[in-house]
């Protein structure tokens, strides 16, 4: 049901919190365009002068892929790991729930620093080269806690009614996942994949100590960092804010149309409202 | 009641359980022993000693530098959860058929990259920053305001803008079983819109949120990159002494021995919080079925 | 490594020592070398390569790839496309956020980590040594070396060159220290270090995080010596940094960063500001900004090209070494870095802003103004260590209420 309770109240915060969101990441795109190579006020004047820039350097396009395939496959790899997990641990009553909990709670506890360096010492003691696969283990460390929290607030509460209910009918234990319990939550796990793979392609301590002979966007831009500030980096961050909008839009539009053929006429309702026992859809 | 998935479930976290205790339990617990060795340079020697834990906790730069951490950390982690919250309960109530679009924006926020956000940060607080110039324009202000960068304020607001979107998401899953239909029951029953919140919306979003505020809180405070960037002298917070341990004075055992003090401190506050829970009975969810 | 070899090397060696004024015995020096040249085989492919005739130096045939690990940039990978369409060499880089974690990776990964470039500030070469870091470099692999100013070539600094004349660097690229100001707000130029203390400055100093840069620094300004000050001097040292730090608004993790503050208009003033920072902010539109050294001085900082233990292309990586001291292309490195030559053939190369950085007509009164320093000591019982500095460093920079 897509309940709508008017509460200007909310609404009001709503609005600010977007604005304070957005209003820093739109001056990013705003002096991506900067003529000169200031990133304050006063404002010069617009040039594309930076985007060329980034463009032509092939070091900033090496490093850009390296992040990208990273990015991408910790958050595949999460979402698979962490979405059994919370279904797990959502569904059993065994005392092994709380100390897994806190098994995977645990990475961000410490400082990625020292993580970082651990995995390093870890990984030369087995005598594992340091590669793009060294860096997706570690961040899949990093990152597993983000997406967990979040996969374990949506999954343990549903109600577990329609889910039994599923089951008496006869539904295998993936069918019932499958039909039951996805439908209701992917909206908000799609979201934090979206977060894993922006943690992911935005790390560079961890990163630093586990990579080899290699570089990663964050790694390129924190040693730059060191000589000059100019806003190449606005301009290379703009373009990948864009960019991961754009795959997110496509994303959703490509998933939501596949559920609406498959629903038929079953689908009425706003697919990312989650729904509880009031709600009957089969 | 029957539940008929009880024993198997288990099993599906098999492979993240397996895979963390591989590449982070064991690697940490070998870093762990560390801790209790020598430091020498870049390496560690055998002479088992407490001196780097009594090291950490005698020295006085690290007792100021564990108070910013606790009151920056707390900061934004309070802010960011009371900031999304009323975000959330907008989002699951009243958003309508804007749900999907604000949503998407706000998640969407949280993939800018976090190095030029913090820039991005100083272009705003700054003498010559939008807000100075904004207050200066309209006139409210004839000089900049300059106790808006360089401080704890400059790297709270960093730090809630960072972590706001994800507290949201959090939130706003956590808050998806209550059904509008129960918050018009309350109404009807006569509660006021207080009352509703803190008997009704708040039980149900209490253990999200305090999950959501301890990670906002644990990750703000071991952060050295933004203190650096936006902290000036007196924002500075604890992670960046375990940089200095490793990479500025290579002593792994002092670093060591920092970090899991660290990780001790927070073990602690997580213990605690779990215990206030428990202790006020929210962190149970309960369906009326 | 045959007679053969050792023969190049010694001779080569005498050479060396030759064009430096310095006559040496030889057959005292034998044994010594060959024990050098025996150390050298047990690693791969480092310094020995096949017999050949004694005769010029020759970089050698450099082919597959280079593994490089250092600043963004250091990796001149403009400048050197040429040299790289030429021998099909590929170079992979990470690069880093902080000197020093340069030897903590190679360290924390054992030699393992495989990389076959890195760089060291001059300062850095005793620790790297202990640390077991460097692999001798074979000069007969780097004909280039003679274009190097004498200066770097060794002649007084020992940065470079071990006492017996092994050589551990390459130094291709180096900058001096200095007050930047920023014109449009500092109407005349600080002529002493210490101005920068007056309450005029208060709030409006930057500083650039660099332990041992802004140790070297404030040593200095006092006349000490930062590789030999006693406890108590250093005392002073780090006072005077107290003081410093008290004066700026933090300190700035970068120069990048100390810039954009300046440009800004957060900071008017930069205590170890730099002459590459003028072009910095003139690229930011901001066309204002000087940079000079007051009376007492200051200090210069070196980067050296060196290979480290653990490299499994070190043909390729000497090959690249020598390349970067070919006139043309030190020339564009220091265009692009906005920083000094250490080949002198390539001052005209350069374009007039940038040769204009330095004096290069009397680089030796301007390096003894601003000499390059050692790195205070890892382990000392009278001496202000390393350690000291790093962590003393820290409280200072976390050290005023706001």
């Amino acid at each position: 049901m897509t309940g709508t309770r008017r509460s200007p109240a909310t609404g009001a915060f709503t609005i600010a919190g977007l604005v304070f969101l957005w209003a820093p990441l739109l001056l990013v795109a705003l002096f991506s365009f900067h003529s000169t190579g200031s990133l304050t006020f006063p404002f010069e004047g617009f040039s594309t002068r930076w985007y060329d820039e980034v463009f032509s350097n092939e070091v900033i396009s090496t490093a850009a892929k390296n992040s990208l395939i990273v990015a991408t496959s910790t958050a595949l790899i999460t979402v698979l790991l962490g979405t059994l997990a919370a279904y797990g641990l959502t569904r059993t009553s065994s005392r092994l729930r709380g100390p897994l909990s806190l098994l995977f709670f645990l990475p961000i506890t410490l400082p990625g620093l020292f993580i970082g360096i651990a995995l390093l010492v870890a990984f030369s003691r087995v005598e594992w080269s340091l590669s793009l696969v060294t860096v997706t283990i570690a961040h899949l460390v990093y990152v597993f806690p983000f997406f967990f929290l979040v996969a374990r607030a949506a999954l343990e509460r549903l109600d577990p009614a329609l889910e039994e209910t599923a089951a008496d009918l006869g539904a295998g234990r993936w069918t019932v996942f499958r039909r039951v319990t996805l439908p209701q939550v992917w909206p908000v796990l799609v979201g934090a994949a979206g977060l894993a793979f922006a943690l992911s392609f935005d790390e560079f301590v961890i990163t630093f100590f586990v990579i080899g002979p290699d570089s990663t966007l964050p790694l390129y831009i924190w040693s730059g960092l060191r000589r000059t500030i100019d806003p190449s980096i606005n301009a290379i961050s703009t373009l990948l804010l864009a960019f991961t909008m754009l795959l997110f839009v496509v994303t959703f539009l490509l998933t939501t149309w596949g559920e609406r053929r498959r629903r038929g006429r079953g689908l009425t309702e706003d697919p990312l409202v989650l729904t509880g026992p009031a709600e009957g859809t089969t | 009641m029957r539940k008929p998935l009880s024993i198997g479930p288990l099993v599906l976290t098999a492979p993240a359980t397996v895979g963390l205790l591989l590449f982070f339990v064991a690697p940490l617990v070998a870093f762990g022993v560390y801790s209790f060795l020598t430091g020498t340079l870049y390496d560690v020697a055998s002479p088992l000693t407490l001196d780097n834990y009594k090291d950490v906790v005698e020295t006085d730069v690290n007792r100021r530098l564990a108070r910013n951490s606790l009151v920056v950390g707390g900061l934004a982690a309070f802010f960011s959860v009371l900031i999304a919250l009323p975000m959330a309960y907008w989002l699951r109530y009243s958003a309508g058929r804007w749900r999907g679009i604000v949503l998407f924006l706000i998640v969407a926020s949280f993939l800018a990259s976090y190095l030029v956000r913090i820039f991005a940060w100083r272009s705003m607080l700054g003498r010559n920053g939008a807000i100075n110039r904004g207050l200066e324009g309209i006139g409210v202000i004839d000089e900049p305001l300059d106790f808006l960068l360089y401080n704890r304020f400059a790297v709270t607001v960093a730090l809630v803008h960072i972590f706001l979107p994800y507290v949201v998401l959090v939130l706003y899953a956590g808050l998806a079983p209550l059904q509008p239909s129960y918050l018009e029951t309350a109404q009807d029953l006569g509660a006021g819109r207080l009352q509703r919140w803190r008997r009704v919306v708040l039980p149900l979003v209490a253990a999200p949120a305090v999950s959501a505020f301890l990670f906002v809180f644990v990750l703000s405070a071991a952060d050295y990159v933004t203190p650096q960037l936006l902290g000036g002298t007196s924002g500075i917070m604890l992670g960046v002494q375990v940089q200095v341990a490793f990479i500025g004075t290579g002593d792994f055992a002092y670093g060591a021995a920092m970090a899991f003090a660290m990780l001790a401190g927070f073990l602690v506050l997580y213990a605690l919080l779990a215990l206030a829970l428990r202790l006020t009975r929210l962190d149970r969810v309960r369906f009326a079925a | 490594m045959g007679y053969d070899d050792w023969v190049r090397r010694e001779t080569s060696r005498r050479r060396f020592l030759r064009r430096a004024g310095v006559v040496t015995l030889t057959v005292g020096a034998g044994p010594t070398l060959l024990a050098a040249c025996g150390d050298d085989d047990d690693d791969g492919g480092g310094g020995g390569g096949s017999t050949t005739a004694e005769g010029p130096a020759q970089a050698p045939e450099a082919t597959g790839r280079v593994d490089f690990l250092s600043w963004e940039g250091y990796d001149i990978p403009d400048a050197l496309k040429g040299w790289r369409g030429e021998t099909g060499v590929t170079v992979k880089s990470t690069y880093i956020g902080n000197h020093d974690e340069i030897q903590t990776k190679l360290k924390a990964g054992g030699a393992g980590a495989g990389y076959d470039i890195i760089t060291y500030y001059q300062g850095y070469k005793p620790l790297y040594q202990e640390l077991e870091i460097l692999e001798p470099l074979d000069e007969q692999k780097m004909p280039n070396l003679k274009n190097l100013f004498p200066y770097f070539a060794g002649d007084e600094g020992n940065f470079w060159l071990d006492e017996d004349g092994t050589r551990t660097g390459v130094p291709w690229t180096w900058g001096s220290i200095g007050i930047t100001i920023d014109t449009r707000r500092v109407k005349s130029m600080p002529t002493s270090w210490f101005d920068l203390l007056e309450p005029e400055f208060k709030g409006k100093v930057a500083i650039p995080d660099d332990p041992t840069g802004a140790w070297a620094l404030a040593a200095h300004v006092l006349e000490f010596d930062p590789a030999a000050t006693t406890t108590e001097d250093g005392e002073k040292v780090f006072d005077l940094l107290s003081q410093v730090a008290a004066q700026s608004t933090g300190i700035s993790p970068s120069f990048g960063d100390a810039t954009t503050k300046m440009t800004a208009g957060d900071a008017d003033v930069c205590w170890q500001g730099w002459a590459a920072m003028n072009q910095f902010a003139a690229d930011a539109g901001v066309d204002s900004f000087e940079t000079e050294v007051p009376k007492e001085g200051s200090f210069s900082f070196c980067d050296a090209y060196a290979l480290p233990a653990g490299s499994d292309n070190a043909d390729a990586a000497l090959a690249m070494m020598n390349e970067a001291l070919d006139p043309k292309v030190n020339a564009e490195a220091a265009v692009f870095l906005v920083g000094g030559v250490t080949v002198a053939d390539a001052v005209p190369e350069l374009p007039k802003d940038i040769a204009g950085l330095y004096a290069y007509e009397d680089i030796d009164a301007l390096l003894e103004r601003s000499p390059f320093y050692n790195n205070p000591p890892v382990e000392s019982d009278e001496f202000v260590t390393f350690q000291e500095v790093q962590r003393r460093w820290q409280e200072i920079k976390a050290e005023a209420d706001a």
